[in-house]
């Protein structure tokens, strides 16, 4: 790739500029080029340069400094009216894709199927990036709450589904025509798409007063009581609030056991994605239990919210509008991002400016006075009788 | 055509429109002037002959019959006797063809060629012989066109617009080559003079004839001016580049005049005619000039 490819110009008409130094610079070689003239008088011209002198370093044609100061400060000048921009090293395409992994991506792309929803989306995506990108381009895959990963193939544990229910995409995402959205459903605008579409998938959509609502294509019904759930305070929660959580449980109807035993054992914390090590934890967001009310019955009613908040949805329970027919798939790949930017170092225009002024000045600069030296020779001239005369 | 031909852009002969009516302009002109200077006679005309038209110091190697003893006798000094030519005589132009006589502008060959279609004009006029020799050139021998009837300047004209200015063998070849010169009443010799040996030239003075010498520099070879020079010798093919500055200009000049000189001092001391001039001075000038002295 050559250094010019890296360059952008503001002015790219300035290139004109070019053509007129290169007129001048032809002029100027012209007028200067020494004539080739035939001539019969040689002989004497030998005489008059020493014996045997054809070109000597002080007789080749000569360039002053100012000449070349002056040819440099117009280049420099026309450069800087170009106002070029230099460019990072370019890098290969990026294609960024934004990951839905709200519940309805896990759910079987066909009824009876295997195969979940967020894997067709993904392996279509995998194909569309086969056949449109080059190797070595990159991959950037995103989803809400994680860190951006840069690699082939998004991170293994994103094939699961996350323990707590995420949102849908933001509607944000949709228009940036640099994003890829992953999901399920086709949304229009989106900028790039890959939609796994799906049929609709039947089974539990909500659970209420220990029953679950099963849902089975027309009607929802209720099922048998389900199975409590065991949950324990954990070490960090102590006092009123371990108090809180006992009365919590019981009216939930949660059983409410030893820590090492329980389903899900809460704690204060950090986030809400829970303990990636251990999945059992249930971390209660520090940020919302600092902005709780001093008034004990209001404080025990927004601890009671957090705590049904925290508490992961059963398995297998997904909301009827997400287990509803996501229709057909899409695939619309996004446009890669171009890593070529301008740098933000100093603009090259103001040093080819500062450049030009310089060499303008150096040009124009009073001479000193003294004048070019002779041109020297490399002796005496000999007498006519060495001149090679016939007479 | 190669690099080194391209670069002589004047070793041809081209007629200039109405050549032929400034030829005939001409011989009117110096008849004119021969007239008004000896009356009837025309000076450049004299030679042996039969009508005497004067006396002159006798020179050491001339026809002793031409003496005259009577004033050999009464005046005890040699004077031989100068006649009108009369019809038959045999006149000789030598030219330089050499690749030296294309340099130019103007191009001394053309220049050369215009005063030697006037001469053949001019012996025409006098009803001379006329015998035009070209020096060999890049040929391997000189080139002769000789008419016994040469009132046509179409012929001297084709053939010197057949020529070009080539080689590097110039007058010294028709010196070497004395039959071609053998029985001239006068003989022309037209060139640049450069690198010729002056040997030859003097040899043709041993001759009873009368020679005159048309030296022909380029206005470049003669002035040159101060600048960025690239000089090509047509004839060995050398190069020379130079800045060229005042100094070395007025060196140069005083070694042409030392050469000039030299030339002059030798047709003084040989008794014949040697003119220098540029090959930007018209032809009718150069003929004045050459003539009347």
């Amino acid at each position: 790739m050559s250094w010019a490819e890296g360059i952008e110009w503001t002015r790219p008409a300035g290139l004109m500029l070019l053509l007129w130094i290169v007129a001048i610079v032809w002029r100027l070689r012209r007028k200067d080029a020494p004539r080739e003239l035939a001539t019969g008088t040689l002989a004497l011209w030998r005489v008059v340069t020493g014996e045997g002198a054809v070109v000597t370093a002080d007789q080749k044609r000569h360039v002053p400094p100012r000449a070349w100061l002056w040819f440099l400060g117009l280049l420099a000048g026309s450069l800087a009216v170009l106002d070029p921009l230099a460019m990072r090293a370019p890098t290969t395409a990026l294609y960024v894709f934004q990951m839905d992994r709200s519940p309805s991506m896990y759910l079987p792309f066909e009824q009876g199927g295997t195969t979940t929803r967020y894997e067709r989306a993904l392996q279509s995506a995998l194909e569309c990036l086969q056949t449109h990108s080059i190797p070595g381009d990159a991959r950037e895959w995103r989803t809400r709450g994680q860190a951006a990963v840069r690699a082939d193939q998004p991170p293994q544990e994103w094939a699961l589904a996350p323990k707590l229910a995420q949102a849908e995409l933001s509607p944000e995402c949709h228009a940036d025509e640099h994003l890829t959205l992953l999901t399920d459903r086709s949304i229009e605008s989106a900028g790039g798409l890959i939609a796994s579409g799906g049929a609709q998938a039947l089974g539990w959509v909500a659970e209420f007063e220990g029953r679950a609502l099963l849902w089975d294509g027309l009607l929802v019904r209720e099922s048998d009581p389900l199975p409590p759930r065991s949950v324990a305070p954990g070490k960090s929660i102590s006092g009123d609030l371990a108090e809180l959580f006992g009365i919590w449980a019981r009216e939930r109807g949660h059983a409410l056991v030893s820590a090492g035993e329980a389903q899900y054992r809460y704690e204060l914390g950090q986030g809400l994605s829970g303990d990636p090590l251990d999945p059992r934890v249930v971390w209660l967001e520090a940020r919302s239990t600092q902005e709780l009310s001093t008034d004990p019955a209001f404080w025990a009613v927004q601890w009671a919210e957090i705590l049904d908040e925290a508490l992961p949805v059963r398995a297998g329970i997904v909301s009827l509008a997400e287990r509803r027919a996501a229709g057909t798939a899409s695939q619309r790949l996004g446009l890669p991002l171009e890593t070529l930017q301008p740098s933000p170092g100093t603009p090259a225009s103001a040093w080819l400016a500062l450049s030009s002024l310089l060499c303008a000045l150096g040009a124009f600069w009073p001479r000193s006075g003294s004048s070019r030296a002779p041109i020297a020779r490399k002796g005496p001239a000999p007498g006519l009788a060495d001149g090679g005369t016939s007479l | 055509m190669t690099r080194k031909d391209s670069l002589l852009l004047h070793d041809r002969v081209t007629w200039p429109a109405g050549y032929e009516e400034r030829v005939g302009a001409l011989q009117g002109h110096l008849r004119a002037a021969g007239q008004s200077r000896e009356g009837a006679g025309q000076k450049f005309r004299q030679g042996p002959g039969a009508d005497l038209v004067g006396y002159r110091p006798y020179r050491p190697g001339e026809d002793l019959r031409q003496l005259d003893w009577n004033l050999l006798a009464r005046l005890d000094k040699p004077y031989v006797r100068v006649t009108r030519e009369e019809a038959g005589e045999q006149w000789v132009i030598c030219l330089d063809v050499s690749a030296s006589m294309g340099v130019g502008p103007p191009g001394k060959l053309q220049r050369a060629a215009e005063c030697v279609v006037a001469l053949w004009a001019l012996a025409c006029q006098s009803r001379a012989q006329v015998r035009l020799v070209l020096s060999a050139g890049a040929g391997d021998a000189p080139r002769v066109l000789e008419s016994a009837a040469p009132r046509d300047l179409q012929k001297p004209m084709g053939f010197l617009g057949q020529t070009r200015a080539a080689g590097e063998q110039g007058l010294a070849s028709l010196f070497a080559a004395p039959r071609l010169l053998r029985g001239a009443a006068r003989v022309f010799c037209l060139g640049d003079l450069l690198d010729e040996p002056a040997e030859g030239l003097l040899r043709l003075r041993r001759g009873p004839g009368e020679l005159r010498v048309l030296q022909l520099l380029a206005p470049e070879e003669l002035d040159p001016t101060p600048g960025s020079r690239h000089w090509w010798d047509p004839e060995s093919s050398q190069r020379m580049k130079l800045q060229v500055g005042a100094e070395q200009c007025q060196r140069y000049r005083e070694l042409l005049d030392e050469r000039l000189e030299t030339w002059r001092v030798l047709s003084g001391k040989h008794r014949f005619l040697h003119l220098a001039s540029s090959s930007a001075t018209a032809f009718e000038d150069l003929m004045g000039q050459w003539l009347r002295r």
